[in-house]
């Protein structure tokens, strides 16, 4: 058995990450902290602006959005900020009375009711005392769940609900950790790739990855995870994904099952583990980016 | 330390990848992330260097101060240690969270340290008794991701190779007095050899089997690692067990086994000379079968470890392979440095040796797969009313109770 050990010195690395970034997008408005917006005193000064002697100034990097008078700077990097329907995958931090506390990346821990998650035995079965008492064998502290945003409190925190079958607690797989504001908003987020996985491109910022699961355990509810070994081909496909989106975040390319999924093939000439040597990444990504420009115009 | 929470069917997940040798971010279970070495990065100090190793960050800085030398080696000078936990690397280390860490790294890095072949300590000394130089290293964890120890001991390892230590220039004044003069010249320096110093190899058991440089996500599904510090000679420095959970012998010599990738290289331990004991032992003499006429050539202890006052000493064969691959593992559990040699009364000292089975004492013990020579030392009367045993790990008394058992 050898050890393989890849050291270099950071010459090696390359600038060319902010230049994927900007030239694609010259037509929208990109700030960094200090760029002044404009100097007419006419405007109102929004989030992430801060008035510099008359002058309207960024103070995040970001995109500037204008609502009539008043101007605004949407960070790029940036905790997330959710919304009404969005997609999230989170991780139980904590159980209380009646409620999990869900970490999902933004700035408060957004909170899932029992009452808002299906229980085992359908949709119309009557939460009683003892559910509550044994809140912590439905979900307990670590677990993965995939839920979707009911509503958003006064102070920014997230209302989840699992009322359906599509989410709920997540068995094996990868979770992997990415800026939210890199996902793509699209119709749906629970994808089956043809590679043989399957990926769930939470709004949040957290993707998982899975074994594409054979057929559904409806009586379960969504609580039973299977713990049987997951075989090596699949494993490998999961692997080689997750690296995909690791050299895709790293290069800021938005992710959406597309982007993925044209990544994946196109690093299926690498070895999985060298996927996420810099010069491999770029190489990948650069790929990816002309395959999806040739592809989509 | 820095832990994170996962479920337990990412950790059903994580350890069935490890034992199909397939990791999660796809490396095999002896690959190193990919590592970036950036030397020379802090202006204000003599050397430094910063290791990035996946997301784990490291940045070392060691100043040269001119001291005294210790009483114990007036010709010596000495390496100082401290590891900062800085709470940019997780939120857990603000305040003194990072303290506990800290010192465990600090104190793993004294012993790692604590020999007269990593450094070449006798170089830092300008006169004898009089002035030596210091070196501080200190060491800024930014960024965790697992494999503190091994990113740590490369950085040190580049750092000090960077190390440029002004020259010195000693003029005998009038009346006997020296005066140290100390060269303006910034090119005018000495580099420290970095031949010997040691780099930290973690092993960390996860299921079945064990992985290097473990991530967050895998520390956290494994109970614990073994730290060896080996030199590029093949000296071991330093072995130690971290972790809560216990080590079987069978997994520790299957971990000592790991080599390195370049094909040319000696097998990792190897010993390539002996290591002489210091000549106040009386090795041969108490010994029923010296080394000399030991079947492979066995490893001696190298006079700094011979320094400890209760050492357990294992010298194992492999018996499938050749003699090269004969290694040492020590266990010195007190360092220290300052007290004087202590004198050493090798009054119960136990060979066992696979061929000459002539000790009474003990047998060969058939049911490890390795054949045993065990040497113990025990302290002199005299010393050990002086200290107490030092407590040694849990699995390494687990190893000794189970030898002498058989």
């Amino acid at each position: 058995m050898a050890m393989a050990v890849d050291m270099r010195l950071p010459t090696f690395r390359s600038d060319s990450r902010s230049v994927s970034l900007f030239d694609r997008k010259g037509s929208k408005d990109l700030v960094v902290p200090g760029d002044v917006i404009t100097t007419d005193t006419g405007f109102m000064r929004g989030h992430g602006t801060y008035l510099d002697d008359d002058n309207l100034t960024a103070s995040v990097a970001g995109e500037v959005e204008r609502v009539d008078k008043l101007i605004c700077v949407k960070p790029l990097k940036t905790r997330f900020n959710g919304e009404v329907g969005d997609v999230v995958v989170g991780r139980i931090t904590e159980v209380q009375q009646k409620r999990w506390k869900v970490e999902t990346n933004s700035r408060l821990d957004s909170v899932l009711l029992l009452s808002s998650v299906n229980l085992p035995g359908g949709e119309l079965r009557r939460r009683c005392a003892e559910d509550e008492l044994t809140m912590r064998s439905y979900l307990q502290e670590g677990d993965l769940i995939s839920a979707e945003v009911q509503s958003v409190y006064a102070d920014g925190a997230l209302l989840l609900h699992t009322r359906s079958l599509k989410y709920g607690k997540l068995g094996q797989g990868v979770l992997v950790q990415i800026s939210p504001s890199l996902i793509k908003r699209q119709k749906t987020h629970f994808h089956h790739l043809p590679c043989g996985a399957s990926i769930i491109l939470g709004n949040n910022g957290f993707v998982w990855l899975y074994p594409t699961p054979g057929q559904q355990d409806e009586e379960a509810g969504g609580f039973f995870t299977s713990l049987e070994p997951i075989s090596l081909s699949d494993r490998e496909v999961i692997s080689r994904l997750r690296n995909c989106l690791l050299a895709l975040s790293a290069h800021k390319v938005l992710l959406y099952d597309t982007s993925v999924l044209y990544c994946y093939e196109v690093s299926l000439s690498q070895q999985v583990k060298d996927i996420l040597k810099p010069e491999v990444m770029e190489e990948i990504v650069m790929m990816t980016q002309q395959k999806l420009v040739e592809h989509e115009g | 330390m820095a832990t994170v929470q996962l479920s337990e069917a990412e950790k059903v997940y994580v350890l069935h990848g490890i034992r199909d040798d397939l990791r999660v971010d796809g490396r095999s279970c002896e690959d190193y992330r990919h590592m970036e070495i950036e030397t020379d990065v802090v202006s204000n100090t003599d050397g430094s260097a910063k290791v990035t190793l996946g997301h784990t960050a490291v940045l070392v800085g060691i100043k040269a101060e001119m001291g005294k030398p210790r009483p114990a080696q007036p010709a010596e000078g000495y390496m100082e240690f401290f590891v900062d936990c800085s709470a940019n690397a997780t939120p857990e280390f603000e305040g003194r969270g990072g303290e506990e860490l800290g010192m465990e790294l600090t104190n793993t890095l004294y012993r790692v340290f604590n020999n007269k072949r990593s450094v070449d300590l006798a170089s830092l000394c300008i006169s004898p008794g009089e002035h030596c130089w210091l070196l501080y290293v200190d060491v800024l964890l930014l960024q965790c991701d697992g494999n503190l120890y091994d990113g740590i001991s490369i950085a040190i390892k580049a750092a000090l190779f960077n190390t440029k230590i002004p020259k010195v220039l000693i003029t005998e004044g009038e009346d006997g007095v020296t005066e140290i003069e100390l060269s303006d010249d910034p090119y005018d320096c000495v580099r420290l050899s970095v031949d010997n110093v040691p780099c930290i190899v973690t092993l960390c058991k996860v299921g079945p089997r064990h992985v290097v440089d473990a991530t967050l996500q895998e520390k956290a599904c494994s109970v614990a690692s073994l730290i060896m510090a080996v030199t590029p000679a093949g000296t071991c420095t330093c072995m130690r067990k971290v972790g809560g959970g216990s080590l079987d012998p069978e997994s520790i010599f299957e971990m000592t086994e790991v080599r390195g990738h370049d094909p040319g290289a000696p097998p990792f331990p190897v010993c390539p000379s002996f290591f002489l004991l210091p000549p106040p032992v009386p090795l041969s003499s108490s010994s029923p079968s010296s080394s000399s006429s030991s079947p492979s050539s066995f490893f001696l202890l190298p006079p700094p470890l011979a320094l400890p006052f209760l050492l357990l000493l294992l010298f194992l064969s492999p018996s499938s392979s050749s003699s090269s691959s004969s290694f040492l593992l020590s266990f010195s559990s007190s360092s220290s440095s300052l007290l004087p040699p202590p004198p050493l009364a090798l009054s119960s000292l136990l060979f066992l040796s696979p061929s000459s089975s002539s000790s009474s004492l003990l047998s060969p013990l058939p049911l490890l797969p390795l054949s045993f020579l065990l040497l113990f030392l025990s302290p002199s009367s005299s010393s050990s009313s002086l200290l107490p045993p030092p407590p040694l790990p849990l699995s390494f008394l687990l190893l000794l109770s189970r030898c002498v058992d058989i």
